[in-house]
């Protein structure tokens, strides 16, 4: 129970505990915890009521203790009241309860227990919220706003600094990293330990950077839609914040609001809405007053209103039924906020990885140990072998290396108009196998187009009609045109310096204006010649618009609709007099240009002959049929056939009807069936399973089970890339291993949610970063392929010579070194390469195939041999002091052998200017670590001068005989390519080194 | 003194570094000491409200053991 002390108190006191034998009252106080004045002012309060003996607040636990005596019934009746949020102290109640009597005989909304609106009469419906059509009394307003609520819904938390920050210091090779310089640090090894810290700060600092970078453009596109609506209170029209809007209030909806809240209608004048971005229904949708069935789904129930969505055409009142987060709105961002991203499939390769090397470095840090204690060599000898052990296994460099590899093709990304969000999902794009994609929006445009018009004798292009002003009844296609302008009830706005008007209305209605204004008809001039006297709306059994005009010559009449209808209220079309066999035809027609995926309307006129003529069912003359249809994104049909080259699937989820989206499908040249969402809750695992592998399009689907889809899809080892752009896609945006979130109008959710945001429309972008996260994904399995061939030399001359009974033959610090230094720039190189032109001509690599094959791994073991010969050598010949100059340089030589093949995407010079540059400052830094006195003192260079640049010398040169010029390995690899095909198996020993 | 040239890049570094991250290291700090405030606020408050809630106890309990006593006197 909760109790209002004070009238300027927001939230009420929540009783917390409340002893009843000792007359002991504990009142928690929002607000009170620090506040001095509060707590004066309560307990003033308190101490004014009938009955209370004493009144303490205090200050820390942010409670009062209210004592009171024997005989003071009202308190004692207080009841406990648990937290509103279990573990969260001090937590703003969502719906706090008052103490008022107005507010307690208030209904209770929402949380599944909210009545189903849709379903019920307008009066019922005004009964059970406690209002009328004259809407609320202004005085229950503060009330009703502190029982539910303001009308806000909570923004989906941006991720604060220190989380970004986290981030990147809490993976795998970083807490290796760490690890190394603690123990550095215990050691007594300051300078490895700074420098080890300093390496992990950097990683830290380039990760925060861009991360904050993206999450800064991303804010500066959030769109601003909180405004004022207007409302009825107490018969009076007020124009209030959106965010006072409380249940009960009768809303005013014109066209073009977005709506606030969720509403009851309750009266509706041609009133239709745009829901397409939390249902994905691509036409606008009638609303009427008219109960809808209790289990009609979302997009069906007509009687009701959603928060977020828009009034496309007419005008009327509802009354709101809920708020803040009881609207549908908030339920979707609730499955959000609830949903799970899964972990990029780069992340938990490279955490195998690094758990592979973990256990390599401890097992041969446990061998030397073991060795070098029976050796009988001291504690701290042996400790700093193993020291160095650590530092050999793990590629330091790894973490910069991939993400220069990622920032790399996210600046590519760019470019192309796509900001990624999560780093991780560039690579993830490469893996992808099926691509979901939602229709209204993403495939097409959701804008309604006048696609083509059929006078009765065959389709027309609309663009090629030129209209006749000055002969209207004469020309029937002028006719046709003129009569979608007059029976519409679209609204022209026109901006100052903008190219065409601004036209408010249903979508199908702006396209057929759209299209007669592109044809040289002025609507203003038509509606002031022809001023409309009457406009009958469509009804339950009638399915057209009829509209009734005055001219000079008397009145006419226009109808558009329904074809079926409409051809029967016509005794004749401009050729002449309608015959049974010409109705046939022109259904035929109709027919023709409904199978193509057109939502077809016709259209006819008549000559009123008496003015006083109430009956308009017969006697029209047929003017034509008018084929929409909400046309595809630019590059939509080209995207789709790339992925299928690319070995990519492509499945359609979405709201909309069936036949809308089948016959996207079939435009979009995507072979397979549809399955309806109602269906799949039928199906069983496996026939779900196998009826999906076959489907290309889902229909009727809800937020839920597009989520249920990828998750479906992701138990079955595929890897999923959600495109989508609206409210209703956020949750699968989420799940899904790639969220896209396509177009300029995407809703803000979308963008939240997803990984990678596509400023433009054009969806072949997608393909370009799919491109981008293969060619990634080829640079980090050779720069892979480089470190780990590298390290694992470094761990076999370290762990042999331990074995053996030899001198280190190299320091903790002269591996850092190499690692930090000479390994890392070359591996900085192969990360950068250009990609293979044939990138998306090959499958997606398979999910859960280790980042290095076995084929790879057996190549890098021989090579990391090789390089231990080589320092093994160098050990033999002169000792520790050579090996520190000979394996680096040997090492620099084994990066050309990594490099892409020859035949790239453009950028060749550049690319191999950039490897030139970056090895040949590697090697500048191993001949200054060889050459410079201070240097070779702190990295412990014992060797001679000449005798170490011999060794550095011979080092370059040996890898490159042994493996050959570079040009014939990339020869050598284009044979490849051709003789296997495009298998998997092929690309992967072809196009990757 | 002897000049070591370590010691000297690791104190330059760690000057210019500073100044250079400043900008970006104050709204990290600042959200740092911001949670640190918050978990000795909500540790100062969890231990009041659980040695109110034993005040409680303690007096419920006299108050019921006293209730008890004055019935069985009376």
């Amino acid at each position: 129970m909760s109790v209002l002390l004070l009238d300027s108190q927001l939230r009420p006191a929540r009783v917390s505990r409340h002893a009843t034998a000792s007359r002991r009252l504990r009142l928690e106080i929002p607000g009170l915890l620090g506040d001095r004045h509060l707590a004066r002012r309560v307990e003033g309060a308190a101490r004014a009521l009938p009955g209370v003996l004493s009144a303490t607040a205090d200050l820390r636990s942010g409670r009062m203790l209210l004592r009171y005596a024997p005989g003071a019934p009202l308190l004692s009746r207080l009841r406990e009241e648990p937290a509103a949020r279990p573990g969260r102290w001090d937590a703003p109640a969502r719906r706090p309860w008052v103490s008022r009597r107005a507010a307690q005989a208030l209904p209770i909304l929402g949380d599944g227990a909210a009545p189903p609106w849709h379903h019920l009469e307008v009066a019922e419906v005004l009964s059970r919220l406690g209002t009328s059509e004259a809407g609320l009394d202004p005085l229950e307003i503060d009330a009703r706003l502190q029982r539910y609520g303001s009308n806000s819904v909570d923004q989906a938390d941006e991720r604060s600094r220190l989380a970004i920050l986290s981030d990147q210091v809490a993976n795998l090779p970083m807490g290796l990293l760490l690890g190394s310089a603690g123990f550095s640090a215990l050691m007594g090894e300051a300078v490895e330990a700074s420098a080890i810290l300093l390496v992990v700060g950097a990683n830290a600092a380039i990760g925060y950077h861009i991360e904050r970078k993206n999450q800064a453009i991303l804010s500066s596109w959030r769109r601003l839609e909180a405004g004022i609506v207007q409302v009825i209170r107490g018969g009076v029209l007020h124009v209030v914040s959106a965010a006072e809007l409380v249940p009960g209030d009768v809303l005013i909806c014109v066209a073009g609001d977005v709506l606030p809240a969720d509403a009851r209608v309750i009266d509706s004048r041609r009133l239709a809405c745009d829901e397409a971005a939390l249902t994905g229904e691509s036409e606008a949708q009638r609303k009427g007053v008219a109960p809808a069935p209790r289990g009609a789904p979302l997009a069906e129930r007509h009687s009701m209103l959603y928060a977020g969505t828009m009034v496309a055409t007419g005008r009327g009142r509802a009354v709101v039924v809920a708020t803040g987060g009881d609207t549908e709105l908030a339920k979707v961002r609730r499955l959000v906020e609830t949903a799970q991203a899964p972990a990029a499939p780069l992340t938990r390769r490279l955490e195998s990885l690094g758990d592979g090397l973990a256990a390599l470095s401890l097992g041969a840090a446990g061998i030397a140990a073991a060795a070098g204690l029976a050796r009988g060599r001291s504690l701290s000898r042996v400790a700093r072998g193993a020291v160095a052990l650590g530092v050999a296994a793990v590629p330091e460099g790894l973490p910069v290396v991939a993400t220069a590899a990622l920032v790399r093709s996210m600046q590519r990304l760019h470019r192309h108009g796509i900001v990624v969000r999560r780093l991780a999902a560039a690579e993830a794009l490469g893996t992808v196998t099926v691509i979901c994609t939602d229709k209204t929006g993403t495939l097409t445009r959701n804008e309604m187009h006048l696609d083509r018009i059929d006078l009765g004798d065959g389709a027309i292009d609309p663009g090629t009609i030129q209209a006749a002003p000055d002969r209207l009844l004469e020309d029937p296609a002028s006719l046709l045109l003129a009569a979608a302008i007059l029976n519409s009830d679209v609204h022209v706005q026109e901006r100052g310096g903008a190219e065409r008007p601004h036209l408010v209305g249903s979508a199908t209605e702006r396209a057929l204006v759209d299209a007669a204004h592109a044809a040289g008809l002025d609507g203003a001039q038509l509606h002031r010649d022809y001023p409309r006297r009457e406009l009958r709306e469509r009804r339950e059994d009638i399915r057209y618009v009829l509209s009734v005009h005055d001219t000079v010559a008397g009145p006419i009449a226009f109808v558009k609709g329904a074809p079926a209808q409409v051809i029967e209220l016509c005794d004749a079309d401009w050729r002449g007099p309608l015959r049974p066999e010409d109705r046939e035809r022109l259904l035929r027609r109709n027919d023709e240009l409904a199978s193509a995926g057109l939502r077809v309307l016709a259209l006819a006129w008549k000559r009123i002959d008496r003015p006083d003529a109430e009956d308009h069912a017969s006697g029209f003359t047929f003017l034509g049929l008018a084929g929409l249809r909400d046309p595809l994104r630019e590059g939509a049909k080209e995207a789709i056939r790339r992925a299928r080259s690319a070995g990519i699937r492509t499945l359609i989820l979405t709201g909309d009807q069936p036949r809308t989206a089948e016959a996207i499908a079939r435009e979009l040249g995507l072979g397979g069936g549809s399955l309806l969402a109602g269906e799949l809750a039928a199906l069983g695992d496996a026939e779900l399973a196998d009826r999906l592998a076959k489907a290309a399009v889902l229909a009727r689907v809800t937020p839920e089970e597009k989520v249920e889809v990828v998750r479906l899809l992701q138990r079955r080892g595929q890897i999923v890339a959600m495109a989508g752009d609206g409210i209703n896609d956020a949750p699968a945006l989420k799940v899904a291993d790639v969220g896209i979130s396509v177009g300029a109008q995407a809703s803000d959710l979308a963008r939240q949610v997803a990984d990678l945001v596509m400023a433009g429309d054009d969806l072949r972008s997608v393909l370009v970063a799919v491109g981008e996260g293969r060619i990634v994904q080829d640079n980090l399995r050779r720069s892979l392929r480089f470190l780990c061939a590298t390290n694992l030399s470094e761990i076999a001359m370290v762990l042999g010579a331990g074995l053996v009974g030899a001198r280190e033959p190299l320091g903790p610090l002269q591996l850092l070194w190499i690692n930090l230094l000479t390994d890392t720039f070359p591996a900085l190189a192969l990360a950068l390469e250009p990609g293979d032109p044939e990138v998306l001509d090959r499958p997606p690599m398979r999910p859960g195939e280790a980042v290095l094959g076995k084929g790879e791994v057996a190549r890098l073991l021989r090579d990391g041999m090789l390089l231990t010969a080589i320092g093994a050598g160098a050990m033999w010949i002169g000792g520790p002091g050579l090996v520190f100059a000979s394996l680096p340089a040997a090492q620099l030589a084994y990066a050309v052998a990594c490099r892409a093949p020859s035949r790239t995407m453009g950028g060749r010079v550049a690319a191999d200017r950039r490897f030139a540059a970056m090895v040949g400052g590697a090697a500048a830094l191993q001949l200054v670590g060889v050459a410079t006195p201070g240097l070779r003192g702190i990295l412990g260079a014992t060797s001679s001068r000449p005798a170490s640049l011999a060794a550095f010398g011979a080092g370059l040169l040996l890898p490159l005989i042994a493996h050959g010029i570079p040009a014939f390995e990339g020869e050598r690899r284009s044979l490849r390519i051709v003789r296997h095909g495009r298998s998997i198996e092929s690309s992967s020993e072809g196009a990757r080194p | 003194m002897r000049f070591h040239f370590p010691s000297f890049a690791l104190g330059y570094g760690a000057g210019a570094g500073s100044v250079l991250l400043a900008k970006h290291l104050r709204p990290v700090l600042l959200e740092l000491a911001t949670a640190g405030y918050r978990f000795v606020d909500a540790v100062v408050a969890r231990t009041a409200m659980k040695k109110e809630d034993l005040e409680d106890l303690v007096a419920e309990a006299r108050a019921k053991a006293h209730g008890k006593a004055a019935e069985t006197h009376h």
